[in-house]
């Protein structure tokens, strides 16, 4: 044990989570070391001087937060600028798939696929293969680690994945990062090794593994997924643009179509081989080179491999990692696919009662008084799947029906109990109204959940379908859909138009390919304009009257010419900013990199 | 921490005032602590827990009960903290508070060790501050920041070895 590890292993038991295993070599290791020692008699230290700080008088705000609150519903300071929700905590990104300007032939042959990719969802009602996972540059002492495995996908919603890891570790302190996730409609069930840093690697990784059961699940809930995207990478295509082509190869006696996307574009299908956290961290604009089935559009082999890049070096630095660029650091390849065959009773065993069930609530089938509403449009071969009732305790009484065929598939939430204050169906912070029928209704910014506020109803329609899809069966509801009440956290929610309109001078980006129509809020003076593509790629482009940017708070802040004007880039934010005639332009993505958002900055217009 | 009642909870989700003071009563010592490290600036922490709970309020509906209650307003104060210090009229103030902050001497250790956190970067210090002063463990302070949890303790970890070495080299004035 080295002084980095010791200290580690301090830090850790400091916060009552001692690595396994590690208190005898610990004690031995600190007993002969001054600089552990004095290491732990700092923590110490700081945690005597931070707890019993003298607080003084702590201010009561109440009076003023509940005047504030009785005169209007809003906070009496002018609103700042939102945050769209796609800026989640996560790796920074930096590659050359922004699709600004002029086209290339080699996405030309392949126009259709992300169209291809939405539509063949429907026609898979089962996939088994075995997988095959390697994986490098998670820890220096490891040169690759190797993960064998199953699939085993059943229409709609049953779904196993298994990993078993294979790895030759050096010693049996190092854990196998083992995982297993079952889904069975109604129940969903991982079990997979407690994810710890590189750098408390191995101690940190004994202890017993992390299991889960949920019974009484929604159907397609949010908050216990299942990871359809290794079934069909439909949320890596529906807003893509056309992808570029590296070929086409037999994989296993299958004909295989070759695209060259990135990270940040395929993390659905990332986040179904390693739903517990236990792979290493993969650099959002690494290149991946995914390979799917020609005909039915599921994936055979997934290869990503590191770029270079001051930015990368950065963002390894901060992992952890030593990659040289042009190292494979993840190779996923699927054997022995079969496809919508029948499977055999048992395929999808439920888990031994190692844990507490936690109940998601879901209750199926509703009573006669309680339908909810229905589209009276769906794609042609959808038939009814599940339908129920949520009611949690404090929550509102919420009516779930959900349409399926194959791996597609729509689900509609209703309430009456709504309180307001919000959409109903967490959107996000930036929605875009959408024309719906009779009313109007509010897109996320990905398009793949429209919330909408009737008179007495509130409901959220989400689906694995094409925007435009998803957009119809809404619109099918037969409800009058209303703008949402001024009082609303939505209620500054603009169009293009309007945003120019009330905007002179808005900025706009030109040409921009492979990212949807922008969600758009105005607040007074500040105008957001939200854009996602496909996977996690998005990006924030806010605009306001301002001479000088704010001094910076982060330590990572470096210079940049942008459109001819000094401006400057937060690696940690991702955020590009600048003045320009008067506008402080920011634009911000935790999937973007410098390259991508230069080009962008590049191609902004006045409409 | 201690978290409120259910009844309490549920009637300030339907609006109820009294019970929404009662949670706003119960959680402002702690979000102004959080957040007079978070901002470093007394006057400002006082801004932003008004706004904290304005906030509150206002997504109370959205409340889901998938967490602690408390995790939640640290969140939602967390946002608050970093929308304030990304606010130009803000910053200004917080910009000119900033030398007299690192010219404060440290006599005794708790000033030495609250200013050598003070020194932290943003990152850090939000990770340690949840863990070290208000003892959420690492899951609980994952869930308010958003970040794996292994992330938390690799942020814990580097904030406590700068800190060892901001006490060793006698404390600098720069951000560490």
């Amino acid at each position: 044990m080295n002084c980095d590890e010791a200290q580690a292993g301090l830090s850790l038991a400091m916060d009552g989570e001692p690595p396994a295993d590690l208190a005898e070599p610990l004690a031995i290791h600190v007993s002969a070391c001054t600089q552990c020692t004095r290491f732990n008699n700092t923590l110490r230290a700081i945690r005597q001087g931070l707890r019993l700080e003298a607080l003084g008088e702590v201010p009561d705000v109440a009076p003023k937060v509940l005047s504030a609150i009785r005169e209007t519903t809003r906070p009496r300071r002018r609103r700042r600028a939102p945050l769209a929700a796609a800026f989640v905590a996560g790796a920074l990104v930096g590659a050359t798939f922004i699709g600004v300007g002029g086209g290339r032939s080699t996405r030309v042959a392949n126009a259709d696929i992300p169209d291809r990719v939405v539509a063949a969802q429907q026609a898979v009602s089962s996939v088994t293969a075995d997988l095959r996972l390697i994986e490098r540059g998670w820890h220096q002492g490891i040169q690759e680690r190797l993960f064998t495995g199953k699939l085993r996908y059943q229409a709609p919603e049953s779904l196993q994945v298994e990993l078993l890891d294979r790895t030759r570790y050096p010693s049996a302190a190092w854990a196998r990062s083992d995982m297993a996730l079952v889904v069975t409609g109604d129940r969903w069930w991982i079990r997979a090794a407690r994810p710890c840093p590189v750098e408390g690697v191995p101690e940190c990784s004994q202890g017993k593994p992390v299991v889960r059961l949920v019974t009484r699940r929604e159907p397609f809930a949010d908050d216990t997924p299942v990871p359809l995207d290794l079934v069909t990478p439909v949320r890596s295509f529906a807003l893509a643009s056309a992808p570029v082509a590296v070929g086409s190869k037999h994989i296993g006696g299958r004909s295989a179509i070759g695209i060259l996307t990135t990270v940040a574009q395929i993390q659905p299908l990332l986040a179904g081989v390693d739903p517990a956290g236990n792979l290493r961290d993969l650099y959002s604009s690494d290149r991946a080179e995914l390979w799917l089935d020609e005909k039915a559009l599921v994936p055979l082999a997934l290869c990503v491999t590191a770029t270079a890049g001051a930015e990368r070096d950065e963002w390894a630095a901060s992992h952890g990692y030593h990659d040289a660029p042009g190292t494979v650091v993840l190779e996923l390849t699927l054997n022995r696919v079969a496809l919508n065959r029948s499977l055999p009773p048992g395929s999808f065993p439920y888990p031994a009662a190692d844990a507490t069930p936690e109940d998601d609530n879901f209750i199926d089938g509703l009573p006669g008084s309680s339908t909810g509403p229905a589209p009276r449009w769906l794609p042609a071969g959808f038939r009814r799947y599940r339908d129920g009732m949520v009611a949690t305790e404090g929550g509102p009484r919420v009516v779930v029906r959900t349409w399926t065929d194959g791996r597609a598939w729509v689900k509609v939430r209703a309430t009456r109990d709504w309180p307001g204050g919000r959409l109903f169906g967490d959107l996000g912070e930036i929605v875009r109204q959408v024309t719906l029928g009779r009313g109007v209704g509010y897109a996320s910014e990905d398009g793949t959940r429209i919330g909408i506020h009737g008179l007495g109803i509130d409901v959220l329609v989400t689906g694995s379908l094409a925007a435009g899809d998803l957009q119809r069966v809404a619109g099918s509801l037969g409800l009058a859909g209303l703008p949402v009440p001024s009082g609303w956290a939505e209620a500054p929610t603009a169009t293009l138009a309007e945003a120019v309109a009330a905007t002179p001078g808005l900025l706009l980006p030109h040409n921009l390919r492979g990212f949807g129509p922008p969600a758009v809020r105005v607040d007074g003076k500040v105008v957001s304009l939200a854009f996602a593509g496909p996977g996690t790629r998005a990006f924030l482009l806010v605009e306001a009257a301002g001479i000088r940017l704010d001094p910076p708070v982060d330590s990572d802040v470096q210079g940049v010419r942008v459109r001819g004007f000094d401006g400057r880039y937060t690696v940690g934010r991702g955020e590009l900013e600048w003045v320009e005639r008067s506008r402080i332009v920011s634009l911000r993505s935790s999937t973007l990199s410098l390259g991508e958002l230069l080009a962008i900055a590049q191609s902004l217009e006045r409409p | 921490m201690e978290e409120p009642e259910p009844a309490v909870l549920r009637a300030a989700m339907a609006g109820d005032l009294d019970a929404f003071e009662r949670l706003v009563r119960m959680y402002q010592p702690l979000v102004w602590r959080f957040l007079r490290h978070f901002l470093r600036d007394e006057a400002l922490a006082e801004d932003v827990t008004q706004e904290t709970f304005i906030h509150v309020f206002q997504r109370l509906p959205s409340f889901s009960f998938r967490c602690k209650f408390s995790n939640w307003v640290f969140r939602v104060a967390r946002n608050a903290g970093i929308d304030a210090i990304r606010s130009r009229e803000r910053h200004d103030r917080l910009a000119r508070a900033l030398p007299a902050l690192a010219s404060v001497p440290a006599p005794e250790t708790r000033a030495e060790v609250q200013a050598a956190v003070e020194s932290l970067t943003t990152k850090l210090r939000e990770a340690l501050l949840l863990i070290e002063v208000f003892g959420l463990s690492y899951r609980e302070a994952a869930e308010v920041l958003r970040v794996p949890e292994g992330t938390v303790k690799s942020r814990v970890f580097q904030a406590r070895q700068r800190l060892t070495a901001w006490r060793s080299e006698g404390g600098r004035a720069h951000e560490l």
